[in-house]
């Protein structure tokens, strides 16, 4: 090799390097450029149909909409490593976006104009702090969804109370069919997730009480014996032995399949899985009821905002006043309608017309944004994914010893 | 040629700074970063955290989770380790010899190598419990009419299964090399002088495979106790917990839990048990090195 040559390998080697520190460089076009990163992977179309109106209107403003699989740990990740999108979708009630909103990673939206386009309280319940540091526009709410033409047929009618849910699944065990479509694996043991919080919720009176008996109760305070575990207990093992055959191997999309083709006629979850249910075309009437309480007219659901939109407080001036822009465009009534007709869930913008548009989750969702919605309990927890698995886990082998001693294992943590 | 320039005196070392930068950067730092974290309370969500001193490798060893999945690992490891060394041994005996279409029974042996391990934790996810579990339920064997990695008892089996079915692919192809570079004048004068083929394998196949079942034995107990995207694929560490190998169990607190503190500390844990195995294995191997 001769010494051109290696000066020339030199020369090669240093530039790449300096390539690759380059390749950050921005573009220079006098358009406010601004990420929207979504964690909604079954709304992207409407979101960009949203935007692309949203640009139409603001010329000078380039939305770009990051919609990617995983999207939870993504965030996590980049947002540990202080890439934060200018517009993030956040869940307002979950421990790491309290953990941010303190950390000063979004703008405190207090005082601007388009909070008043919510119902009133809607964005002050997730303050931080005393911050407002995101913007709900809707609320997820979980309940059970069940195959009104076939309940109708075996003379059964939605339960109002746990009794009454009770007889109801003896009787369509009874009757040869099967009673629950349920997802038992670790990996959507979230699925059961809302059962289990409403479980706690219709037995001890609410938000605030489970709490107590849950993460505020002394260190392995949990006992089998104590009358509400019991309620409990009973209540979860009322999915034992009542879903379809394998449950404990099915997976969320099997078990939404299994409920659209009718073999079996109850499916417990929150009411975002109507789409997907819809996408299947049932040949019957789908519907919801709620989590009944012990008498009449206790009945609960559980939910938190579901998009909830959160901006970085590290962009540029012109970045931050281009995304509140966008937030403010999201308030406006006939942009989130178009969202709402799509997704379904109850929202908090003033100005949508919500009556009759969404039939089947009605029983559920007129219970959002009144006394019988508690927020997620995990919204105290610092994590909720090990609560899921006892849950499934539970269900699976009926252990109550077992389950008193996960529930002191996941919550003597807080104490 | 006395006058050399300073380029001319250095630039191999060139060569070596960049892999040496690229493995500062991507492994050295991150390492030392882990071992900080080990020590503090981080969250993994925010900038702030505090120093806790050894408080969390304290905790782990009270952690029923981290005992129960070092135990698991374990097992796991073994489990790989024996499947891959006697079925890799087999198989490749099995394909040595001359019998029609061996080309095809070859490719089929190492065909699960090429397929992405989450696409076979899907595929076998599915296939345990529609296609096996009504097989199961049809001949009346209690054990297989649900799906094996659904209970219990049998998730460990059949996580094992699925991982040999496609661990095994390479080191067939890594003994069968070896047999084939046996020279046929050994075997010809074993068989004159009457061995049979019991002894023709323990005395002469077996000692020439040694240095093959060394490299098999490190590629095993590597994979195993590393144990992660099958596991995550296939069971997402369930039923109750029983199948949570360390490097999911590390997944599971950094990112699931928000505990990126006690989560380093596991792995360093993770990194020391591997570092000593690797030590006694690599001293103990030197013994069969032809």
């Amino acid at each position: 090799m001769n010494k051109t040559m290696k000066l020339g390998m030199v020369g090669l080697v240093a530039s790449s390097l300096v390539l690759a520190a380059g390749c950050s460089g921005g573009s220079d076009s006098d358009k406010t450029e601004i990420e929207f990163f979504s964690q909604k992977v079954e709304m992207k179309g409407t979101l960009d149909e949203i935007i692309a109106d949203f640009e139409k209107e603001n010329p000078d403003i380039d939305v770009k909409l990051t919609s990617v699989s995983n999207a939870g740990t993504v965030l996590k990740t980049r947002v540990a490593g202080g890439d934060i999108p200018d517009i993030v979708h956040t869940y307002p009630q979950n421990p790491d976006f309290k953990g941010w909103a303190a950390d000063g990673k979004f703008l405190d939206l207090s005082g601007e104009d388009f909070l008043s386009n919510l119902k009133e309280g809607a964005a002050e319940s997730y303050a931080v702090d005393g911050g407002i540091y995101s913007l709900p526009l809707n609320s997820n709410a979980w309940g059970f969804f069940y195959n009104k033409t076939k309940f109708e047929e075996l003379g059964l009618e939605a339960p109002k109370t746990w009794s009454e849910f009770e007889d109801v699944v003896k009787e369509i065990k009874d009757a040869g069919e099967t009673p629950f479509a349920a997802a038992l694996t670790t990996d959507d043991s979230w699925t059961m997730n809302g059962y289990h919080q409403l479980a706690w919720a219709t037995t001890t009176g609410g938000f605030d009480q489970t709490q107590d008996a849950l993460k505020n109760s002394p260190k392995d305070g949990i006992k089998v014996g104590n009358e509400d575990f019991e309620t409990v207990a009973d209540a979860l093992s009322l999915v034992s032995g009542n879903t379809q055959k394998n449950a404990n191997g099915a997976s969320y999309s099997d078990a939404v399949a299994l409920f659209a083709r009718e073999e079996a006629l109850i499916f417990p979850n929150g009411i975002w899985a109507l789409p997907v249910i819809r996408d299947q075309q049932p040949d019957f009437e789908v519907s919801m009821f709620a989590f009944p309480g012990q008498e009449a007219g206790q009945e609960m659901t559980v939910g938190a905002a579901d998009l909830a939109l959160s901006v970085s407080s590290a962009g540029s001036e012109a970045e931050q006043e281009a995304s509140k822009k966008l937030l403010a465009y999201m308030t406006e009534g006939e942009v989130m309608q178009k969202y709402y007709d799509k997704d379904g869930s109850p929202t908090s913008v003033e100005a949508v017309d919500a009556d009759g548009a969404f039939e089947e989750t009605k029983a559920v969702s007129d219970l959002v944004f009144t006394d019988k919605q508690i927020v997620w309990l995990h919204s105290e927890w610092p994590s909720e994914e090990e609560f899921w698995h006892l849950t499934v886990d539970y269900m699976n082998n009926g252990d109550k010893d077992q389950l008193a001693k996960d529930l002191n294992a996941f919550f003597n943590g807080m104490k | 040629m006395r006058e050399k320039g300073f380029v001319n005196r250095y630039w191999p070392y060139l060569f070596i700074l960049v892999p040496l930068l690229l493995q500062i950067v991507f492994f050295f730092i991150p390492l030392a970063q882990g071992v900080i974290y080990s020590f503090t309370d981080w969250t993994g969500l925010t900038s702030s955290y505090n120093f806790i001193g050894i408080d969390n490798y304290l905790a782990i060893f009270s952690d029923a989770k981290f005992l129960s999945s070092i135990g698991f690992t374990l097992l796991f490891t073994i489990g790989l380790v024996v499947g891959q060394i006697v079925l890799g041994i087999a198989i490749a005996l099995l394909l040595n010899q001359k019998i029609k279409g061996v080309g095809l029974f070859r490719t089929a042996y190492f065909f699960p190598a090429v397929i992405s391990t989450v696409t076979l934790g899907l595929i076998f996810k599915q296939f345990f419990n529609y296609g096996l579990a009504p097989l199961g339920e049809f001949l009346g064997i209690e054990w297989l009419s649900q799906s094996l990695i659904a209970n219990e008892g049998t998730a460990f089996w059949g996580l094992l299964f699925v991982a040999l079915w496609q661990g095994v692919a390479i080191p067939v192809v890594i003994f069968l090399a070896n047999l084939q570079s046996i020279p046929n004048e050994i075997r010809e004068a074993a068989s004159i002088d009457g061995a049979n083929r019991w002894q023709t394998f323990k005395s002469i196949e077996l000692p020439f495979l040694s240095p093959a079942i060394s490299i098999v034995l490190i590629l095993a107990m590597k994979a195993g106790l590393t144990a992660f995207d099958l596991i995550y694929a296939l069971t997402g560490g369930g039923p109750s917990g029983s199948t949570t190998s360390l490097g999911l169990l590390v997944y599971n607190y950094a990112f699931k839990n928000n505990q990126f503190g006690y989560a380093s500390a596991i792995a360093i844990v993770l990194f020391i048990i591997i570092a000593i195995v690797s030590v006694i294995q690599i001293n103990s191997s030197k013994k069969f090195e032809v």
